[in-house]
């Protein structure tokens, strides 16, 4: 059992029960009044905190005030204009300013944070739209990325026709991959071959382990409900500690992929009693479960840059 | 009036019908249930194993099981078929000719089943959206679901995407149970 830590506990349980959050802001109610500042006046003021656990903190603040709600969406998807002028009305409002004068270096962190912040919401974009673009089996090079993955996946055996049974070997539904992308898109595609490619032989040990006798799943169509899982994680805010912490990039989120899929297939042969692929549903929910508590727990999630093995 | 009918009287007094939905991967089952249930179809991903949703139609409590319909999954189907009032067999309206054929054998093996061989058959036509899905006669013509004599079945061409005609032809097998189960009294 991870210790959670004391500040862990504030990320945990304030924001978790909207009876606690009220009761929280009150408490930021009263603080304010006495000490003439505000809550993201307050972090930007702390030098216990790091500068991750701030950024993550002053998400929160945003995400659940109900009075900076426009500021908000100008500062996380707007414009570059748009932010400036959020940021304005948010260092007026939020008492970063004293008789008139602007409070420096607090505001130029809270600038800092929101920057970092973004990034995480870009993200969100950049990967919708990767999952919005439909597999197309007149694309080229849609067509190459999915033989690459056979490749990867399979470097000793050669796939007889575009349209086979062997794709089923590897965890698709039948001989053409091309629809079972769907809500996925080409990201689906995407990250089974950053799987296959950055940790090939974890990748075929999962694989392996799949095709067990009675346990048995779908690699791929496991992996692409993983992605959807994942874009589900990342739109409901629960990747953000882990974002923050590492780097909003699309390598970060394909590294948390990879730690997906090889927890999923732990989990899956760890059921108490040996499940067949009719559980699937159940277990994957289980699972989402897990993982929504590791993340809320802000566990660390170990990725290895060396690209061994999980 | 025999322990069937009694089973069925009870069973009618709670109004709860249980719906299985079958047919080919990618056929849109998993589509078709969330459209009905008003849930975000973008997402969706291929289903491993089944769904289960709820939903409440006429006054009637649906319980609609949606199994995954990859090669690997149709023989968990007889699973389900105890209980079963009503089969949803699912078809892609513009697939290739050799799933339809395909489509074409599950289905008959499928009405050989003792067990679900009194359930009202309902077989939806979907992606009618599509510039190149077959019409519903068409369909109705390659099946040869004039043959089929063991049950009650309707054909209602559907778009998952657009939700067209999803609510028309649960109205229909709802209402054809209804009628089924009314008249062993």
């Amino acid at each position: 059992m991870n210790k959670l830590s004391e500040d862990i506990i504030l990320d945990k349980y304030v924001y978790s029960s909207s009876f606690v959050l009220k009761i929280y802001k009150m408490i930021k109610f009263v603080l304010g009044k006495l000490s003439n500042s505000s809550e993201l006046l307050r972090l930007c003021q702390n030098e216990k905190l790091r500068e991750t656990k701030i950024t993550y903190r002053i998400d929160q603040t945003l995400f659940y005030s109900n009075k900076l709600k426009t500021e908000r969406i100008k500062l996380l998807n707007g414009t570059k204009e748009q932010l400036e002028e959020a940021y304005e009305q948010i260092l007026r409002k939020k008492k970063f300013y004293i008789n008139n004068t602007e409070i420096r270096d607090e505001s130029k962190i809270l600038m800092k944070c929101i920057l970092r912040l973004k990034e995480t919401y870009d993200l969100q974009d950049v990967l919708t739209k990767r999952a919005n673009i439909a597999y197309d089996s007149s694309n080229k090079e849609h067509e190459d990325k999915l033989m690459e993955l056979w490749k990867l996946m399979k470097d000793e055996e050669k796939l007889t026709a575009r349209k086979s049974e062997q794709w089923q070997t590897i965890g698709f539904q039948g001989i053409d991959p091309a629809t079972d992308f769907r809500g996925m898109g080409i990201l689906g595609l995407e990250q089974l071959i950053y799987f296959a490619q950055n940790f090939n032989d974890t990748a075929k040990h999962v694989l392996s382990c799949s095709h067990h006798k009675i346990s048995w799943y779908s690699f791929a169509i496991t992996g692409i409900n993983l992605t959807a899982l994942e874009l589900e994680l990342l739109r409901e805010r629960y990747l953000q500690y882990y974002l923050i912490s590492h780097e909003a990039s699309i390598e970060s989120f394909n590294e948390f992929y990879c730690y997906l899929f090889t927890e999923f297939n732990n989990y899956w042969f760890k059921r108490p009693e040996p499940v067949t692929v009719m559980d699937f549903n159940d277990v994957f929910k289980s699972f989402k479960g897990k993982i929504i508590k590791n993340l809320t727990d802000q566990i660390p999630i170990i990725v290895d840059t060396d690209k061994k093995k999980y | 009036m025999g322990l069937l009918t009694i089973l069925k009287k009870n069973k009618l007094k709670e109004k709860e019908i249980r719906l299985l939905m079958l047919g080919l991967d990618n056929a849109g089952k998993t589509t078709i249930l969330k459209k009905i249930n008003g849930e975000d179809i973008s997402t969706i991903s291929p289903t491993l194993g089944f769904n289960i949703k709820t939903m409440e139609l006429d006054g009637y409590k649906l319980n609609i099981w949606d199994v995954g319909g990859q090669k690997s999954i149709r023989s968990y189907w007889r699973n389900y078929f105890e209980q079963t009032d009503g089969l949803i067999w699912v078809i892609d309206s513009a697939d290739r000719k050799d799933r339809f054929e395909l489509c074409k054998k599950e289905l008959l093996s499928l009405l050989k089943e003792e067990r679900i061989a009194g359930a009202s058959l309902l077989i939806f036509a979907n992606k009618q959206d599509l510039p190149s899905a077959l019409s519903k006669d068409q369909i109705q013509e390659f099946l040869e679901l004039d043959t089929i004599e063991s049950c009650h079945w309707n054909i209602q061409s559907c778009s998952a995407y657009t939700g067209e005609n999803l609510v028309k032809g649960m109205k229909w097998i709802t209402n054809d149970i209804r009628s089924r189960i009314f008249l062993l009294d």
